[in-house]
Formats: structure tokens, sequence, C-alpha cells
């Protein structure tokens, strides 16, 4: 985990509709996790697609880099997709690392899905103050490791 | 790309030089109509082998085309470029064509005596463009010049072809002379033949040895004409081949050429085959071109390993204060450099891409360090100066080895070797560039950043044109097993931490992963606006006093930026990004590079196009919720079309803005308040400006749902809707007053006006407004509309719903169709507009709210009730309403044909309110066809019998009370049809509280409809019989007359077929009129005339009354055979009346039948039997039979009378006699009764016998007042009885 460092992680709804994005960036402005996130929509279809009807991973890997940041994709059995935006250490990320990651977020979301107040077709963002505080320490957390690894 | 040396940046391949073709502009130059296609040299493949195919097709005649043909195939394959034909390609060589006496430039003098090179001061023996050489561009301290490379590129080749004809006598001379030559002379010509080959031979073997000098291998083409082979003289051919074998080998062996790879002959036979010939060739020759540039690389390879260790020789101090001013000679280093780049430039040329990589990256290490301020390499040195001609130079080179790397890389399949020579080419200069004050807060950095990204871009795509394809990110894993060997060296740490780990899952290192061209240049249009940034910030900085010039870039720099459209180039990279990744079908990142190319032009001042830009974006972020990114797309449309001026996208934009789907601060959300109401109150525009805004296509701080009450409605009845706005938690920020609401519904007439009563009044969280009782007045720009004033102030995070009320008028959907909240100022017109048209996502069950009013008459606490269903209503069923009357019919059935036949109507009123009522009844025949002839009638008095239809209109019933009844009798009359009527019934009634003004039908009316049905039968049935009657029987008209006089008796039987008794007023014959005057009809005498007793008869079903009539007609034309006779009419009506009608009087009516015309005989003769009245049994009487021949000859008849048992008689029982023409004969026959009661008289067969047999005739006898008689039957008459007794 020591080369992660999480600027941005975002939930995206089945329907490409933003659930929850949160920047862990000091440099970057939070339109531009808004916009990788949306741009990754495509990838994650594109992979997710071409992987058949019933992918056999919920883990995509790398979507793509951009300037110094790489996006990592995941997508759940509900279609809904988790983006996690990394600072480009120039080293191997290990997809297990990744994975690992990814499985913390998706509990999280498991944990709010089954808030049975929680609406699953809705298109508001996630406001749950739980969900926010688990995601937010899943990404302070691997930044905190990345500055004093 | 451009800006570099092409030489550094195209792809080597072999060089061949071509001699005795021409050069290549005369291929340019002299195109003729069969070569045209080479005129310009297609680049393609497929595209050049068309037109070499084109060329070899056409019949080659001079030497002229053929060379041209040749060349033009040497060259087609031979394009320079950027990218190569790969390592797997057919061996091509770069062909350049020069004349036959082009001398190629002698070798560099030093090489001639090899063991002079030691000493590199040597002044001596170096080549033009070596450092050494003053004059050379790169003297004295200069690494490589682009002009060695073109050198190598262009001019000196590895492989030098000739092209040769084969001397033939014929060949500068005429036809005819050949004819002569060869023919006698052949000696003579032999001779001549071997003193040209020799000559020819020498000419090659000079060629030959002084290019073997160099090292160059040569290759000559012996081209033989189509005149040496005759084909007409096939004796001789294989004499001439054999004579020709022998030349060619002489010529060979005098030039000293080898046999296999030196020597060829194109002979004519193959000429349309040149393609086979020159790929061959090119193969064949290709070892030769790869291993000159072996020895090169050998050579300079040798002369590298000579040079001493740059950190143990470096030779001169480092600063000496003279040196550092006036250029020192190229160091140690320098030279590495430049053998390293000649080993790669060679590797290159002989397509060994792996040794190429290897040198081009010993040279790119060594460069970069001379950049640096202290050489890592060379200790004690310097690097190069600054912005010096060197620096320049310099990193031009390092530039294009970079470029090189990357290429070849790619070339190698390699791809992320690539991609690292890029990171590492960028992430080197960004250290230097930073290190000597030239780095990233310098427009020139991140001007060549954004250059480099370009290329690299370029260069991929170029790539992926010529076959490349990007690896796939998810199937890359990078870790020690990858083949990608470079890779291990950059990211050795984390290998190394990899490998420690056990588990060695794969991972991948987003640096290294090559991506699609569109990446990069995304970044490269990036950092060109990054320039752009820092060249205005230096611009800006300039302007300043007292700028400290020093640090300033040089001003011609600064002069060729200024010349720079930034922001064109930064859109043409994003457009080449987006059209890349278009391709890609990633449409989402189309999206993001449109709102970077937006705004590009919002930078460049570009406002409508920008604005554009950002118009086509924002849906798409609209409708899958990214409120961030729209938030910032409608933010910088704010500025585009504020400075625009398009003042209604500037108040769309801000009314958007509102909603609290944006995260933005209540504090910025005032401001967006505040000036959306500066623009709509305050700011005063040239023109009163007009916007409609959609607000279901935007992000609306408002909510609005509609909602009728019930599912379905009447006319004309109270329909409750109830409209609420919902304004959202967070906006707006300020309440905002709307100038007015308007309700849009299908049928104008129900549109509302409601405008606000401008009465201060804090808004409750849920509020409800009563809208009911609206006037209708004509509003400015509305028309005429529904209008009230009420409250429409709207803060945050409250519902207000208005109720109103209308009343349908016709059936049919009703629905209300668009909501629009506005402001209307002395500037604006803005209508926040709601459409209630399509159908919009809600599956909410539906709510009403009450209004409670209170004492006060205050609306107070409203609360919800749940209705039936989901979602919205925004339309209404509106149907006629049903009618609550019911309509009872009384009647005895059957009806009877002709008479009033009455109908009890009994109208109940089911309502609970009294109504005024009207019928509208109407009687139709269910007959298939012919309906208009119906004389059928209807009416309510069977006294009046003018002016009567089939229909009756608008009668009016009157008011019934609630719940009671009224009758209503109406009588119809069936005629001629015994078919079925119909009865239609409309009853049609409005509360008598609110009688409509306007007549049925018509709103506001409410109708009930019932039909019945009558069955109508005759009741009678008629049969008539007419019998002639003998006129005077013993006398004719005394007078002379030409009138004929007949007697008819008329029987009229009349049977009741009626069920029920009837009772016959009257039964009267009423004659027509006779066609012809002079015929007359009349009636002499009448049984009922007769019986005077006749008024009042009941007839009971079945009885049969007979009528009779005696007849006269008087007629003069005796051949008129048809006579009319007339009416019988019966005067009747039912006897016991029905029980519907109790006390009106229904008076009789008329049943008219035709009787049937009268049928004459056409009789020549007739025969009349005289009976005489009351025979007694036992009394002797006479029947006197008298026949009249009617005609003018005589006629003879015979007679023969039949016996019976009730009578004797006497006479003939036989007989015969002649009754003369227009004469009469009597005939008697005496008979005495035997028996009393009714007798039938003996029977008389009278027949007319002609001249010959068959012509015969029976006579009809006629007895005046009897019947006539059929063939079997005859007179019978009434015997009374003997009184004796």
């Amino acid at each position: 985990m020591s080369n992660i460092k999480i600027q941005s992680i975002a939930i995206i709804g089945k329907q490409n509709n933003p659930l929850y994005i949160k920047n862990f960036s000091k440099s970057h402005p939070d339109l531009k996790f808004h916009y990788i996130a949306h741009t990754s929509c495509d990838v994650i279809d594109e992979r997710a697609g071409a992987a058949g009807p019933e992918p056999d991973d919920t883990y995509l890997g790398l979507l793509y880099a951009l300037e110094d940041l790489a996006v990592y994709g995941y997508v759940t059995n509900t279609k809904v997709k988790f983006v996690v935006v990394l600072s480009i250490p120039d080293a191997v990320i290990k997809n297990m690392d990744m994975r690992n990651l990814f499985k913390k977020i998706h509990n999280v979301y498991i944990n709010q899905v089954c808030n049975p107040f929680y609406n699953l077709d809705g298109k508001k963002s996630i406001v749950s103050k739980k969900f926010v505080a688990s995601i937010d320490a899943i990404g302070s957390m691997s930044s905190d490791e990345a500055v004093n690894p | 790309m451009d800006s570099y040396p092409p030489e550094f940046i195209f792809h080597h391949v072999p060089l061949m030089a071509v001699i005795g073709l021409g050069t290549a502009r005369d291929l340019v130059e002299q195109p003729t109509s069969t070569t045209g296609s080479i005129q310009n040299p297609p680049s393609s493949k497929s595209q050049s082998r068309r037109s070499s195919l084109s060329a070899a097709s056409i019949p080659i005649s001079t030497k002229q085309q053929l060379s041209r043909t040749l060349l033009s195939l040497l060259t087609a394959k031979s394009q320079v470029g950027i990218w190569g034909p790969g390592k797997n390609a057919s061996a091509v060589f770069h062909v350049v064509a020069v004349d036959k006496n082009h001398q190629f430039p002698p070798r560099k003098p030093t090489m001639r005596p090899p063991a002079q090179t030691q000493h590199l001061n040597m002044p001596i023996a170096h080549s033009a463009i070596s450092p050494l050489t003053s004059g050379s561009p790169v003297h004295p301290d200069g690494l490589i010049p682009p002009i060695w490379v073109r050198k190598h590129r262009e001019i000196l080749p590895s492989v030098v072809v000739g092209f040769y004809d084969l001397w033939h006598h014929t060949s500068p001379d005429s036809i005819q002379e050949k004819e002569e030559i060869s023919s006698t002379q052949e000696g003579t010509s032999e001779s001549m033949d071997k003193e040209k080959d020799y000559i020819l031979a020498m000419e090659i073997n000079e060629r030959r040895k002084s290019l073997l000098e160099r090292g160059i291998k040569f290759s000559a083409v012996i081209l033989l004409k189509t005149q040496n082979i005759d084909k007409t003289m096939d004796e001789r051919m294989f004499l001439k081949d054999q004579a020709m074998d022998e030349r060619l080998a002489n010529i060979r062996k005098v030039s000293g050429l080898d046999g296999r790879h030196a020597f060829f002959v194109l002979p004519s036979s193959q000429y349309g085959d040149f393609q086979d010939f020159v790929t061959n060739l090119q193969k064949s020759l290709y070892e030769y071109g790869l291993n000159y540039y072996r020895e090169h690389g050998k050579r300079v390879k040798r002369k590298r390993s000579r040079l001493p260790s740059p950190s143990g020789n470096f030779m001169r101090p480092p600063l000496s204060e003279k040196s550092s001013m006036s250029p020192q000679p190229l160091g140690i280093q320098g030279w590495m450099i430049r053998y390293d780049y000649k080993l790669a430039t060679f590797a290159e040329f002989r397509q060994d891409m792996e040794a190429a990589i290897r040198y081009y990256e010993s040279a790119y290490n060594l460069i970069i360090d001379l950049f640096a301020p202290q050489s890592s390499v060379t200790p004690g040195a310097t690097g190069l100066p600054i912005r010096s001609k060197r620096w320049v130079e310099a990193r031009i080179l390092a530039d294009t080895i970079s470029l090189k790397l990357c290429k070849l890389n790619l070339y190698v399949d390699s791809p992320s070797a690539a991609l690292a020579q890029l990171n590492k080419h960028v992430s080197t200069f960004k250290d230097i560039s930073n290190t000597r004050g030239i780095g990233e807060d310098t427009f020139e950095y991140w001007a060549w950043l954004s250059k480099q990204y370009r290329i690299f871009a370029d260069i991929l795509e170029i790539a992926i044109r010529t076959g490349f394809t990007i690896p796939d990110p998810a199937k890359i894993s990078h870790n020690t097993t990858s083949s990608d060997f470079r890779f291990s060296m950059s990211s050795m740490s984390s290998i190394s931490s990899m490998s420690s780990n056990p588990n060695t899952g794969s991972g991948i290192n987003p640096t290294m992963v090559l991506q699609h061209p569109g990446f990069y240049y995304f970044m490269a249009a990036k950092y060109n606006s990054l320039r752009r940034k820092h060249f205005l910030n230096l611009e800006k900085y300039m302007k300043k006093e007292g700028v400290d010039n020093s640090i300033l870039p040089p001003q011609d720099i600064l002069d060729a930026e200024q010349s720079i459209d930034h922001s064109t180039l930064t859109i043409e990279l994003y457009t080449k990004s987006y059209e890349q990744f278009k391709a890609q079908k990633t449409g989402r990142m189309t999206l993001y590079l449109a709102s970077e190319i937006a705004n590009t032009y919002l930078d460049a001042g570009k406002y409508e196009t920008a604005l554009k830009f950002f118009e086509r974006i924002a849906k798409t972020y609209r409708k899958e919720h990214w409120h961030t990114i729209l938030e910032s797309i409608l933010r910088w449309s704010l500025v585009c079309a504020k400075d625009l001026g398009t003042w209604e996208k500037v108040v769309e934009y801000l009314i958007e803005l509102l909603s609290d789907q944006f995260s933005i601060s209540n504090q910025q959300r005032i401001e967006i308040h505040n000036e959306l109401t500066d623009i709509l109150f305050k700011i005063t525009l040239p023109e009163p400006r007009q916007v409609m805004i959609d607000m279901d296509e935007i992000n609306s701080f408002l909510t609005c749902r509609v909602q009728f009450k019930d599912d379905t409605t009447f006319i004309g009845a109270e329909t409750l809707f109830q409209i609420a706005f919902s304004t959202q938690a967070e906006s707006p920020p300020i309440p905002l007053r709307f100038t007015f609401l308007r309700l849009s519904y299908n049928d104008s007439y129900f549109n509302h006006y409601l405008r606000d009563n401008k009465i201060e009044k804090d808004n409750t969280k849920l509020e409800w407004i009563d809208c009911k009782n609206c006037l209708k007045e004509d509003v400015e720009g509305e028309g005429l509309v529904w209008v009230k004033d009420v409250d429409l102030n709207f803060s945050k995070g409250i519902t207000k719903v208005f109720e109103g009320s209308i009343e349908p008028k016709e059936s049919g959907d009703l629905q209300l169709q668009a909501v629009s909240l506005g402001f209307l100022t002395e500037q604006w017109k803005v209508e926040l507009h709601f459409n209630l048209k399509n159908a919009r996502e809600e599956h909410s069950k539906r709510k009403w709210l009450i209004g409670n009013i209170d004492s006060k008459d205050e609306v107070t606490k409203p609360t919800y009730t749940v209705l039936n269903g989901t979602g919205e209503r925004t339309s209404i069923k509106v149907t006629q309403k049903l009618a609550r009357l019911d309509i009872q019919a009384k009647h005895s059935a059957p009806a009877l044909l002709d008479e009033y036949y009455p109908i009890e109507l009994t109208v109940v009123n089911l309502e609970h309110e009294e109504v005024k009522t009207f019928l509208n009844a109407e009687i139709v025949t269910d007959a298939p066809s012919n309906p208009v002839d119906s004389e059928d009638f209807i009416t309510l008095d069977p006294t009046i019998t003018a002016n009567v239809t089939n229909n009756l209109k608008d009668i009016d019933i009157g008011i019934i009370p609630a719940g009671e009844s009224v009758v209503k009798i109406v009588y119809v009359l069936g005629k001629k049809s015994n078919l079925p009527r119909t009865l239609h019934l409309t009853v049609y009634y409005s509360s008598t509280s609110s009688v409509p003004s306007t007549p049925y039908p018509a709103r506001g009316w409410i109708e009930k409809k019932e039909d019945f049905r009558i069955h109508f039968i005759a009741p009678f049935s008629f049969s008539f019989n007419t019998s002639q009657q003998s006129e005077s029987i013993f006398e004719r008209k005394s007078e002379i007359s030409m009138e004929r006089v007949e007697k008819y008796f008329l029987v009229a039987k009349i049977t009741t077929t009626s069920p029920c008794e009837i009772l016959v007023s009257d039964i009267d014959l009423n004659l027509l009129g006779q066609a012809n005057a002079q015929t007359r009809m009349e009636i002499t005498a009448s049984s009922i005339e007769i019986e005077n007793d006749f008024q009042g008869q009941v007839w009971k079903q079945g009885n049969v009354y007979n009528v009779n009539y005696l007849l006269e007609l008087t007629l003069m034309d005796i051949k008129k055979l048809d006579i009319d006779i007339g009416l019988l009419v019966i005067q009747w009506k039912r006897n016991q009346q029905s029980s519907v009608v109790k006390d009106t009087k229904i008076p009789c009516t008329e049943s008219t039948v035709v009787v049937p015309q009268l049928i004459r005989k056409k009789a020549e003769i007739s025969a009349y039997i005289r009976i005489p009245p009351n025979p007694i049994v036992g009394q002797l009487f006479t029947l006197v039979y008298k026949i009249i021949n009617w005609t003018s000859s005589e006629k003879k008849i015979h007679v023969n009378i039949e016996v019976n048992d009730s009578f004797v008689f006497s006479g003939y029982k036989q007989t015969h006699f002649i009754v003369p023409g227009m004469g009469e004969h009597c005939f008697k026959v005496n008979c005495f009764p035997l028996i009393g009661g009714k007798m039938k008289l003996p029977k008389v067969n009278m027949e007319r016998r002609g001249e010959f047999e068959g012509d015969e005739e029976n006579i009809k006898i006629i007895a005046p007042g009897y019947k006539e008689v059929d063939e079997d039957d005859y007179f019978v008459i009434f015997v009374k009885p003997k009184i004796e007794i």
C-alpha cells in the first residue's frame, strides 16, 4: 500500500450519476475529479462490457492515466461503479492492493445499501454521515500512509 | 515535429543510387500522359503499387519511357518518412537517381592512410563537416550537424546500380539500314559489337573500381532493346540469343562483376514485369547495402574505442577565464556522443533496431549530461552555456534522439520503453530547466513540454496507422518477468520489494502504460495552455516599471512567441485529442475535451464559440446529474453570455444556478440571486426581452405538481385541481416574488392568469391558496383569461398549493398543458415554464391538500389527504352527465296499420331536483330501404292531421318535480307497410335552477334516449271479384248510339285480420276518374245503400263482409280492355279503446285499398243466360240463352247440354246453329225442377266451331246477377219447394 496515494474516491450510480465524490487531493480542484469520474464511466462500461454479460472480476484495474493521475475502476454486480484516482508513483501498483482498497469501499457501500431508508434508485448523492466518514477514513488512511510510510 | 531537422527524425533505410535512368527531376519534369500517375509520388503502398502497375502495363517503346518507368518503380517505395517500413518489411532501399557522370564525394583523406587518426588535433584529413574542420557548421565544439545525416541519407549510397544499354548497330540508324546490315554485313557488325561492348565494360569497370574504394557495392543492369530480338526471324532467334549471351558474358568478365549479385540483364521480354525485376534487384542487393553500413559502424566503433575515458583524460582546465569566452574544441564526451550517434545511425540504416536503441540511449545519456551545470561524466567540465548556439543545437539533438528512441521502441514493439523514454526525457529536462532557471515558470518550458507530448502523440498515431496496436491495459502486468527488459531498470525499487513479497500478484505501473495518442495530445494541449498563461504573465510583468531585463528571455524568442496564436494551437491539440477519443468511442472523455476546448475559446475571447460548446456539453452533465461539472459549465457560460450581451441566456443560467443541486455556499447563492434580480429589475436594456425557460430541461429550484381531484368529471360540474409549487430547502435564498402564474389548458377558455397580490406576508411551510371564483378578464398579451390576485411570493423550503376549479363545457379530455411562473417588468417577460404535456416521472401517492377555513375566513393548517392512484393528473376526462331519468312506454300491441296508435309515455324524474323536460320523438320504419317514402307520422293530437311528420321536436313536457313522473301520449300512424317501426325517444332536461340559455343540443342539457319497437299488422285483408252482367238481355238500347254499355258486378270481400274488434263506420267505393272522357263508370247499385243500418258494425277477427256493387260501364272504344275502377275506403277505428286512452276520443281512420282493374274480355261472341227468379219444384221454366255475334261474319255454334238429376229439360241434348254477323240468336232450354233447394242448372257447353278442325272456342256464358262460372262449375239457383202440402 505504500505507493498508493489516493487523490479521490468516486461512487457512481448505475445510471452514471454521481453518488459520492470525495477529493483527498490538495493540489487539484474538485471539478477535476468530477470530470475524471465522469469520463471513467465510458472506460468502465467498455471494460465491463468486454468481459461479457457476467464478468468474472469486478475489479477492472487501471482505466487510464492522465497527467500525474492514475484512474482505477471497479464495478459491482449491480453496476455501481467505484473510481479511485491515485497520484502516479512511478512504481508498480499491485493489483492486490487495489483490490483490497476497492473491497473496503465496496463494504462501505454495502453498509449504506443495507439501510432500508436508502433509495437504491435515487439519483441523489449519498449523504449518510457514516458512509462519508468511512470513505474519508479509507482515503485519508492511505494518504497518511503515503505521507509517513 | 516540423521544427526539428527532418534528417534527425526520418527513418533511415539503405541508400541506393541509380545511374543511367536520368534523375528524379526528369521523372517529375517530363511527365507524359502515359506516366502521369507518377507525377505526384504516392505515399501509401497501395497507391504506389497501383501506379507502378499502370506504368508497367503501358507498352514501352522509347528508352526515355523505359527509364522513367524503371525509376518510378524504384523510387515508389522509397518515400522518406518518419515511420519506416518496419523490421519485417521486405528489403527496401531509399533510391536516388544520379546523373551518369555523377561523381560521388571522395573519401575522407584520413581514411587513405589508415593509421593516422591517433591524434584528434591533426589538422589534416577531416571531413568537411567534422568539428575539426574549420568552416564546418560544428567547428569547433558542435556535436553533430543534420548535414552529416543527410550525407548518408541522400548523398553517399550503400549500393550503386548502373543501367546501361547494350550497343546495337541498328540502334542509332534507320530501319532500312538495319535490314542491310543484318543481312550483309554481319561480320562488320560483330566486330563493332565487340568494340562497343568493350567500351561499355571498361566504363562499368571504372565505376566499379572507384566505388569499391569507398566500399560501395556496384551493380550493372544491361537493358536489352526490342530490336535485339527480332521475332519475325525465328530461325535466327537461337543464334542471336547465343551471340547475345556471349556478348553479355564478355562484358561481365571485362568489367569484373560478379554474375549473381552485380550483373543483371533486363531483356525486353520482361518489360511487362518490371515490378518483379525491381523487387528482385533490391532484394539481391539489400544485403550489400546492410554490409556497407555495418562496415561504417565497425569503423566508427573502432574510433570510439580509441577515445580516452572522459573522466581521466580531460585535457583542458574547465574554467580558464579566456576559454570560457572563446569556443573550446569539442571535448571527449562530445566525441563520444558523436560516435554513439553515428553508430546508432548506421545501426538504424542496417535496420538493426536493438543496436540502434542501445547506441541512441548511450548518446542520449551522454548528451543530457551536457546540460547539467556540472557534468557527471566528465568531472570538472561545465555544462553548455544556457541559450548558446551549441545549447540550442544540443537540445534539438537530445529531443530528436529521444524521439528516435520512442519511435524505435515502438518499432520493436516495446511500448512501455517508448513511454518510459518520453517520461525520462520530460523529467530530465524538467530538472535541468528548473536548475538552470528556465523551468516551470517560463513559457519556454511549457512550449517545449507541449511539443514533446505532441510529437509523441504524432508518432504514436503514425505507428497505429501503420499497424501498431496499443496494448490493452487490463492485460498488462509489470513485474520482474516482464518481457520489457528496460522496465526493470526504471522501477527497480518496486520490483525488488515485490520479489520479496511472496504474493507476487501482478501489478501495473501507471506511468508505463502506453495509452492511445488522444491522451498525449491532451497533455500537449494542456501544457500549451500553461505556456500561454506563463507568457501572458511575463508580458504583464514586462509592462511593469523597473523590470529586471536580465531574467527575461532573449528578445528574438519573445518576438517569436508573440506571433504565436496559442489558443488556436491549444484548440488544435484538443481537437486532435478529441478525434482520438471519439474514435475510441469514449463519449464522456470527448465531452471533457469539449469543455476544455470551450474554456480555451473563452480564454481567447471567442465567447460565441465557447458558448456553443458549453451548451452542447451541458446537456449530458445535466442529464446524468453531474452537478459540480454543470455548475462550472454554467458559470463559464454565464461569463460568455454576459460578454455577448445575450441576457436571456444569462437569466436562464442564473435561474438554473439557483438550484440547490449545486453544492455552493449560501453566500454564493445569494450573490446569484442578487445578480438575477439586478438583471431583471435594475439594469436597463436597449429593448424589452422575453425569455421562456423550460424548467423540466434544467435543474430547477422549483418543482411543480398538478392534480385534478377526480379522474373524470361531467360537463358543467365543478372540477377541482391543485397546482403545488415546492421550493428547494436552500433555494431561493431570498424570497422571490413572481408577477404571475399562468395555467394553460388545451382549451384556452380555461386558461388562468393569477397575479401577485403584492401583499407582504411571511410564507408558511405549507400554504393552501384559493384560486377558485376567478373572474374572466381580458389581460393584455394573454387574451381572455380567468384572473385572480394571489400570493406569488416564494421563499425557500416551502410549498404553495393553488386550488382552482373549472367547469368543463364539452366532453373529451381536458388537459392542463403548461404552468408558468413569471416575472413581468418593463424590461423583461421571464417565464419559468413547466410543461405538463409529457409524462413526468412520479410514483408517489396522489395527495390533495385540504385548506381548512376557520371562523375568521382564514385558511389554517391545511392537511393532506390521499387520493387514489399515483403520479400526477394533468388531464381529466369530461363526459356527459348520466341522465337520471326514466322513460316508460305503454301501448297495446300490435299496432294496426292506418290507425292512430296511442303510446303512453311516462317520464320519471329520478334526479333530486325538479327538472324542465323536453321530448324529441321519431318513428322510423325498419325497412331495409326507402325510408323516405314512409307516410308514417307521429302526432300528439289525432284530431289534427295537418303538417304531420314522422318526428316530433322539442315538445315541452314541462317541469317534473323530483321523484315524480309525467305522462304524455303520442299517436303513431303507420301506413302501407306492415314492417315493424322503431320509436326513437329523446328526453332532454336540465335542472330548473340552471336552465341553459342556449337551446338543445348545447352545454348544460342532459339527455336520455330510449327506443321502442312497434309491430304493425294490417287490420283487413281484401279480395275482389268482378263479373260481367248481360246488358239488356231482351232489349238493346233503343237510340242509335255508338256507345256500348256493359254491366259489371263487383264483389269486395273484406276479412278482418285485426286481433281486436273493429268498429267500422263506413265503407265506400270511390270511383276513379277514367282516362278517357268517353269512358264512364257509374255505380248503379250497392249493397250498402240497400241496407241502411250499416252504422257501427263491429267486426271481429275472421269476420268476412262482402260489399257488392253493380257497375255500369259506358264506353266508346270496345278495344279498351283495362278499366280502372276505384278505391275501396273503410272508415274504422278500434272498437275497444286501448287501456292507454281513456278520455280522448280517437277519430276513425280510413283504410284504403285499390280495387283491381276491370279486365274486359275481348270476345267475338257473347252468350248470356237469363235465369228466371223463384223457380218452384214442379213448375216449368225456360232458360233463355242469348248469343250475340259481335263480328260481321256468321259463326257456327255447337251446343251440348249435360243432364243432371235436379232438372228435367226438354229439347235437343246436342244441337248447333248459326249466328249471323252482327246478329244474335236465342236458344231456349225448358227446365222442370225436380227437387227443391240449391240446385245446379243443367250445364250448357257452347262451342264455336270454325271451318277446320282445331279452330274451336268455348263460349263463356254470363248470367246477370251471377258470378262468372268456372270450368266445372255452373250456375246454381235456389228452387223453392212446392207449397201444395
